[in-house]
């Protein structure tokens, strides 16, 4: 009769055996361990360098920094002052006065000063008839119609510093707008700035300036001519706006995406996303001698459709007027479910060759008793173009269309062995690179200081979830996503 | 030896416990690969894989059971993976016709030292050899390692009974001849 005595002789001489491993297994080791802490630490920094390569594209392109309006440096009377009645000084050469010369008697002009333009000289209530008649003649051009409505604000620009960007802005409006009032008035100034508007040469427009006015003008002139840099100034200052506009227009918008709904992991191609998944439970059998099955090929049960949630940080730049630029950085979490046996816990063959037996694989029987989750975390960077399809742009309608390109941080799906009819993980099926591709469309719920966006979305893989041959499954989502953008 | 320590400085990947954890262990989980295998290079190979594997799956060892009976267990797993991977073993991994060896009924008092023991076993058949390291040496039952290889519980049985045989005919018939076992020794 067999007895323990043998086995336990065996055991207690081969527990205490020994055999000494070379240096090599050591060194092979340490040199896989090592590379997978290089690995982990890659992945742990690869978000933080998305995000300050961001950072850093916002900062290092042009167009994409701050552009900031400089603060007017005089400050603008709207008070109504006493009426002038004679030889009382008038406005300052530079003061803008909107009047029209019958009204000049009854309404107090809205007076600007300046600390940097020097004190004008005093004219009298004529020569004061005569500028308004000048000023009125000038307020009639197109081009200053235009300014106009800007100048009380920015009526000071004129005594800004002439640096060489406001002098070519300058430049730029004298030779679109002076050429009226020189042919009206043909003061000799005028004619110089003009000319110097004309050629496009800011040197030879701020020279010529001052000398024009010191030396050959009259009270008048002088006037007319001070009305005009004012003219010329705020058309600077006007493009300057527009251009402000246009870049903040360019500008990256930041915010935050949520997305909320159902994800489902398809097997096979696109088109499977339409199909319900087989749900026969009839296990299959292989023709076998005299009737009797020689292998029992075994069915999966579905995997079931379930959540899908997404957060991200987003920006969005202008590309044309209809479409828009995002970029974003996603983390995406994606439940779903499986009707499983008992799970399995002695070490247990799950496939020709391959053995589940230690803590880092879950092995389970085929059967419907239990339910087990299949939770997947994915990092992503999506890549969309936004498209506004309605003519409004007050509350847009906005088509997004894009590629992604994602990291499977984890992924704990039950694989199936069809010979044996069990479920088990394993962590080295899953393949880590997903390459996707996105669209939706998005209803504008709100669009002032901040943009919120809302509307249905769609996201389909490419790329299998798993490396193996057999498993062939893909993440497909629809969901509804929210966006804000903060401060436009 | 703290070995919950020794785990908590390898996961917080401190080199120096690394290298002292598998210095620790190595040598007798050299052993037990040296069991499941037929030469030293692939019994270094097995070793080197599931040490890899211990270092990867620390973390899910809880310290509610012995580390080196977790480690061990690996190093099963991983010998038996590596068994049925590997063309040379899997050829010789059909279990043996039951006629060939008769089964033996007595116990008779193993008086070879642990080496020569490892030896003798290393000689038996794949099979034999894989059923007898399973259940004489580690403890699994026949149910248990039906699963783990996949056959019947009964073939399970059956296989150990002759291997077990085997092994006594040759244990009465000592001294080994020596030539059988010099290809295990390292050169």
């Amino acid at each position: 009769m067999l007895g323990p005595e043998f086995e336990k002789q065996v055991q207690q001489k081969l527990d205490a055996f020994q055999v000494p491993p070379s240096d090599a297994v050591w060194q092979a080791v340490e040199k896989e361990i090592q590379a997978k802490k290089k690995r982990r630490r890659i992945l742990f920094w690869w978000p933080a360098a998305a995000l300050l390569l961001a950072g850093l594209t916002y900062w290092i392109l042009p167009g994409f920094k701050n552009t900031t309006l400089q603060k007017p440096i005089v400050t603008i009377t709207k008070e109504p002052l006493p009426v002038e009645t004679k030889n009382e000084p008038v406005a300052p050469a530079d003061a803008v006065n909107y009047t029209t010369p019958g009204a000049v008697k009854k309404t107090a002009p809205v007076i600007v000063t300046s600390p940097i333009v020097k004190t004008p000289p005093l004219v009298s209530n004529q020569q004061k008839e005569t500028v308004s008649k000048k000023y009125t003649l000038v307020k009639k051009t197109d081009a200053l119609l235009n300014t106009a409505a800007k100048t009380t604000y920015n009526a000071n620009s004129h005594a800004r510093p002439a640096s060489n960007k406001h002098a070519a802005n300058k430049t730029a409006a004298v030779a679109n707008n002076l050429i009226a009032i020189t042919k009206s008035e043909e003061a000799p100034a005028t004619k110089a700035i003009a000319n110097a508007a004309t050629k496009n040469d800011t040197s030879i427009f701020i020279a010529a300036s001052e000398p024009v006015l010191s030396s050959t003008t009259s009270n008048e002139n002088r006037m007319a001519l001070q009305q005009q840099k004012l003219i010329v100034a705020d058309t600077a200052l006007l493009n300057k706006e527009k251009k402000t506009t246009e870049k903040k227009q360019q500008r990256w918008q930041w915010g935050l995406q949520q997305s909320t709904g159902v994800a489902r992991l398809i097997s096979g191609g696109f088109f499977s996303v339409f199909q319900s998944e087989n749900k026969s439970f009839d296990n299959a059998f292989s023709s076998g001698t005299n009737g009797v099955p020689a292998v029992i090929i075994y069915k999966a049960n579905p995997v079931k459709a379930g959540l899908h949630f997404a957060i991200s940080g987003v920006a969005q730049k202008k590309l044309t007027t209809k479409t828009n630029i995002v970029l974003g950085l996603q983390y995406q979490y994606n439940k779903n479910s499986l009707l499983v046996g008992v799970k399995i816990d002695t070490p247990v063959t799950v496939l020709p060759g391959v053995v589940v037996a230690d803590r880092s694989q879950t092995a389970y029987q085929a059967g419907s008793d239990n339910i087990y989750k299949i939770r997947q975390h994915l990092i992503v960077l999506p890549v969309s173009l936004q498209t506004r399809i309605s003519k409004t742009e007050k509350k847009p309608v906005l088509l997004t269309y894009g590629l992604q390109l994602g990291w499977q941080l984890s992924n704990n799906f039950l694989h199936f062995g069809n010979t044996t009819g069990r479920y088990f993980t394993n962590n080295d099926y899953n393949s880590q690179l997903q390459a996707g591709m996105h669209t939706g469309l998005y209803f504008t719920l709100y669009n002032r200081q901040q943009q919120v966006i809302a509307g249905p979305t769609v996201q389909y893989h490419f790329s299998s979830l798993f490396n193996n041959q057999t498993n062939t499954r893909r993440l497909f989502t629809a969901g509804l996503t929210t966006t804000i953008f903060f401060k436009k | 030896m703290d070995y919950q320590k020794l785990v908590r400085e390898s996961l917080k990947e401190n080199a120096a416990a690394q290298r002292q954890l598998y210095m620790h262990f190595a040598p007798i989980m050299m052993g037990v690969c040296y069991r499941y295998t037929k030469s030293l290079e692939d019994a270094e190979d097995v070793l080197q894989e599931a040490f890899i594997k211990v270092f990867k799956k620390l973390h899910q060892y809880k310290g509610d059971g012995e580390l080196g009976a977790w480690i061990r267990r690996i190093m099963v797993t991983t010998a038996l993976n590596y068994l049925k991977r590997n063309q040379r073993y899997q050829e010789e991994l059909v279990f043996t016709e039951s006629t060939l060896h008769p089964v033996a009924t007595n116990n008779p008092d193993v008086l070879l030292d642990a080496k020569d023991l490892a030896l003798l076993i290393r000689q038996l058949p794949t099979g034999y050899q894989t059923i007898f390291n399973l259940h004489a040496v580690e403890g699994y039952n026949h149910a248990e390692i039906g699963q783990l290889l996949g056959i019947n519980e009964g073939t399970s049985r059956s296989q150990y009974s002759r291997a077990r045989a085997l092994l006594i005919t040759w244990l009465a018939q000592q001294p080994l001849e020596t030539t059988k076992t010099v290809q295990y020794v390292r050169p």
